[in-house]
């Protein structure tokens, strides 16, 4: 099983884009709410934790080369959100855990592969 | 090279297209992964800016050989105080925004950090000239 298939099973994630999405390397984790805290401090290949729905996530984890959005407490992205997300070829997930949660499950894992 | 994009007002289902077009620009002509990295945050917090207080602005980049110039242009409220705009944490835009996880106070901030040089210049009720200058150097240098 690889690292994707650890972390979806982990954190219970539904992927809603395309399985070719998961091609990016998973490379850490970053956990925010405020855009603008993820755009200054999260780093290329970092999966991003948010309760955030809207398109403007993927803007961000775009510019920020993120190789993944989870969207949590069983929120799920808007339309929009959803297709720019195809079109830029960024995975993009959700799940019924909440923030402390996913990320307690994440970092557990990561650790285990000395990526944290 | 210079690249111009108009911003609208507002407009948050564009917000970031010309801070990802940018970026794209940058990568092309081969800009140093540290610089293309701060030239995007200063661009993505400075097209915000617009799309957040603004009622429309332009966000041009000039690319030279050893810079990035960001600049933002916009007619809009104005910043009465800059010093206290500066401040990390200080934020005018209202709770519909702030729920959607923008004016935290980091804007400009986030801009002045990434920045080697800034000026900002605002007149009340006409709007804001921001201008930063990036050197494209490669990390830690």
């Amino acid at each position: 099983m690889n690292l994707w298939s650890k972390i979806i099973q982990s954190l219970q994630l539904t992927l809603l884009t395309d399985p070719q999405t998961l091609q990016r390397d998973i490379r850490g984790a970053y956990c925010g709410d405020l855009l603008s805290d993820v755009l200054a401090h999260a780093s290329p290949g970092d999966l991003w934790i948010t309760i955030h729905r809207h398109r403007n996530i993927v803007a961000v984890a775009s510019l920020v080369n993120l190789s993944g959005i989870v969207i949590t407490g069983g929120r799920t992205p808007e339309t929009d959100t959803l297709e720019t997300a195809e079109k830029e070829g960024l995975a993009l997930f959700f799940t019924p855990l909440n923030n402390f949660q996913a990320c307690g499950r994440i970092y557990a894992l990561l650790s285990d592969y000395s990526i944290m | 090279m210079q690249m111009q994009f108009e911003v609208q007002g507002m407009d948050f289902n564009r917000a970031g297209e010309a801070a990802a077009k940018i970026k794209k620009a940058l990568q092309m002509v081969g800009m140093e992964v540290h610089t293309v990295r701060r030239a995007v945050i200063v661009a993505y917090e400075a097209e915000l800016n617009i799309v957040i207080h603004a009622r429309r602005g332009t966000l041009t980049a000039h690319v030279y050989p050893d810079r990035v110039e960001i600049e933002a242009l916009d007619e809009g409220p104005g910043i009465p105080d800059i010093t206290l705009a500066m401040q990390e944490g200080y934020s005018t835009a209202p709770p519909h925004i702030r729920e959607m996880g923008f004016g935290a106070g980091m804007g400009l901030p986030n801009i002045n950090r990434c920045s080697d040089k800034l000026q900002i210049d605002s007149a009340v009720n006409k709007g804001t000239h921001v201008k930063s200058i990036i050197f494209n150097q490669a990390s830690g240098e």
